[in-house]
């Protein structure tokens, strides 16, 4: 991360608007909150009601690159960014005002999240720290906590439920619609709300989070980080954790006792060997007891062991379908493709989106504007590729398509893109870029209009833009002329597409 | 190189006070005799796309100049549709024509619209192609620059033109 006084006056600038961002959110979201507790109030019910407020569902995330991005899908794609192009990218969405619009999916920079964990050390994915793991933790019970102030009692998230159950007076169930529950896992923490002096119930934690470890116990915590940064999710670097490449038990460990040191500040693994062999033999049998085993199973795509290969290639959608969300979406990316569309053009002509996924920052429209068939695809907002046909539409029934001719098949492959009327060729041109991994987290797929934020900005003064024809249907075919080998590249690379968007989510 | 030989230069900016810290730059390189301009102002491309001159500053390196004299120039290239007509004042709708067709001749409208998004700042210096390395070095703080060259001919019929705009303006 780089020094603040090494910044130049653009990023010092543009930082510090990430920042602004982030503060506007969080004003946002507690004006929110308030209004709730206002109504709450209004109903003469505040008294009565127990309010649990956590601050965030793990640390800040360092997942923004060291130059923060426009676009998190840039991130997630693999798409490394300098600084320079993360301002001219601003810039080309609406500058730094429309930074927090829905014209962009930002995300501040690891800088910020390093300092919005202070005092803590890392951040989210970073399960060893406490800068990954300790959020603050309001609870409100005017009726039953007469002495409010604060509590140092250790608890995780895992207390809350039987905390709540315990507040009201109902017992952890046992069966659910006739389903056996397994027991829950945390220890209930009323009995300190009501008494600060209360002893802690909560005395062993374990933590993992894509291979960053650590275990607690009696204010003990034995810190275990892998040496991996979170915005490093790359294959190259990933190959460092193979099976029988790393060896878990030989990264540095740090030991803090949190009652004296509430930062981890104070690294005690020197000076207390056995304390750190009981905490990481410890953490081995929690982990099997929680079947945490076989560590980094979620990076498992990236260790050449994948999930079924499936079968189905061929997708057909009827009529008027809206917000398929995204990994439901049939997966176009690195390989040839197919969307073909039976459509109904009135006398007089027709227009609207036939086909469209995800939106500006990453996904494809395929339309009718001005009587002709166009398309246009949106390549993480960096680049947009358009293609139109060279001449109108005819009127009836008619078929279009677009064929996507890659490269070759592999990961952000370029190609040709064709578009047809009736079985003819009628205009084409490249994307030199593609998407490897995936449009957008979010935004879905939709037949016969795009709606929420549309793919191209041209036509979002006619959002969503729905097709004043018929789309009878539409139909997807994604493994056109694969071999098995390609097959298997690609699926492969999907996988761990999929894995990254779960370390991410 | 020939001082036949000038460039347009587009710069566009995140922050707006920046723009006009370079736009400083610029003119104290005129001033310094260190490069010859025509002219250079900051600009306000607004929401709906229009550009609005907010600062103009004239050969002799001079800020706060009134549109006309040296700025005319760089102020003309931005004639309508490019420039909102209340900036220029409808006088310049006569030659419009003009100015339209040196902007399609060099490429300047293109530029223009690519390099500055509606919503952003920039800079816009009209100089001799001399100068263009001193020019490059005093943008510090551009996030997108576009240059395009105009030759002497084009220079001296937009001149000519904006004399005629200023006339009409005058009148």
């Amino acid at each position: 991360m780089p020094a603040w006084d090494s910044l130049s006056e653009n990023s010092k600038r543009l930082f510090a608007h990430q920042m602004e961002v982030y503060a506007g959110y969080s004003e946002n979201a507690d004006h929110h909150v308030g209004r709730l507790l206002d109504s709450i109030d209004a109903m003469g019910e505040l008294e009565n009601t127990v309010i649990v407020w956590i601050w965030g569902d793990n640390g800040a995330s360092l997942e923004g690159t060291p130059t923060g991005t426009f676009n998190e899908g840039t991130m997630v794609n693999g798409l490394p960014l300098t600084d320079d192009e993360q301002m001219q990218l601003t810039l080309k969405w609406g500058g730094v005002e429309a930074w927090g619009t829905e014209m962009m999916y930002p995300h501040y920079s690891t800088a910020w999240a390093w300092a919005g964990n202070t005092p803590f050390a890392w951040g989210k994915q970073v399960a060893s720290h406490l800068g990954g793991t300790r959020n603050p933790l309001v609870v409100s019970y005017p009726d039953r906590i007469k002495d409010p102030g604060m509590r140092s009692q250790f608890t995780h998230v895992s207390d809350i439920g039987p905390t709540i159950l315990d507040m009201v007076g109902i017992p952890q169930p046992t069966h659910v619609d006739g389903v056996e529950q397994q027991p829950m896992t945390g220890a209930t923490f009323a009995e300190s709300l009501e008494d600060a002096g209360a002893p802690e119930r909560h005395t062993q934690q374990y933590f993992e989070n894509f291979g960053n470890r650590a275990m607690y116990k009696d204010g003990w915590w034995l810190a275990m980080r892998m040496p991996r940064v979170p915005w490093r999710l790359d294959p190259e670097m990933l190959k460092t954790f193979a099976p029988g490449v790393w060896d878990p038990d030989a990264d540095p460990v740090e030991l803090y006792y949190l009652p004296d040191d509430f930062s981890q500040a104070n690294d005690l693994a020197a000076s207390n060997p056995d304390k750190v062999k009981e905490l990481q033999d410890l953490f081995w049998a929690e982990a099997e007891k929680y079947n945490v085993k076989p560590l980094l199973a979620g990076f498992s795509p990236f260790f050449g062991i994948l999930p079924p290969l499936g079968t189905n290639t061929k997708v057909t959608y009827h009529g008027n379908v809206q917000n398929v969300a995204p990994g439901l979406v049939p997966r176009i990316y690195n390989h040839s493709y197919t969307i073909s569309a039976d459509l109904h053009i009135p006398d007089g002509g027709a227009e609207g989106v036939i086909v469209a996924d995800g939106g500006h920052l990453g996904g494809f429209s395929l339309f009718v504007e001005d009587g002709k068939l166009k398309h246009t695809y949106a390549f993480l907002g960096v680049f947009e590729y358009r293609q139109e046909s060279e001449r109108a539409l005819p009127f009836g029934d008619v078929n279009v398509e677009l064929t996507f001719a890659a490269d070759e098949a592999k990961p952000a492959t370029p190609g040709t893109l064709t578009l047809f009327v009736d079985g003819e060729p009628a205009g084409s041109g490249r994307l030199d870029h593609t998407v490897p991994f995936g449009f957008s987290g979010y935004s879905g797929l939709d037949v016969g209009q795009d709606t929420g934020l549309v793919v191209d900005r041209n036509y979002a003064d006619k959002a969503p833009f729905a097709f004043t024809g018929t789309v009878k249907k539409v139909v997807f075919d994604v493994a056109p002329h694969l071999d098995d080998q390609d097959e298997h590249d690609l699926h492969e690379h999907a996988s761990q597409g999929h894995t990254v968007r779960g370390v991410t989510a | 190189m020939s001082d036949d030989q000038k460039d347009v230069l587009i710069a566009a900016y995140l922050f707006e006070d920046l723009a006009d810290k370079d736009f400083g730059a610029i003119l104290k390189l005129a001033e310094d005799k260190t490069i010859t301009i025509e002219g250079a102002a900051v600009v306000q491309k607004d929401p709906d796309g229009e550009v609005h001159v907010t600062e103009a500053g004239d050969h002799l390196g001079r800020r706060g100049a009134k549109l006309g004299g040296g700025t005319g120039l760089v102020v003309g290239l931005l004639a309508p549709p490019l420039l909102a007509a209340t900036a220029v004042g409808a006088a310049a709708g006569a030659t419009v024509g003009k100015f339209a067709k040196h902007r399609i001749e060099s490429g300047i409208g293109e530029k223009l619209d690519a390099a500055l998004p509606a919503g952003s700042g920039g800079l816009i210096a009209i100089y001799d192609s001399g100068g263009a390395d001193a020019v490059d070095a005093a943008l510090a703080n551009a996030v997108r620059k576009s240059v395009a060259h105009i030759d002497g001919l084009s220079a001296k019929d937009l001149k000519a033109g904006l004399a005629e705009a200023q006339a009409g303006m005058g009148g």
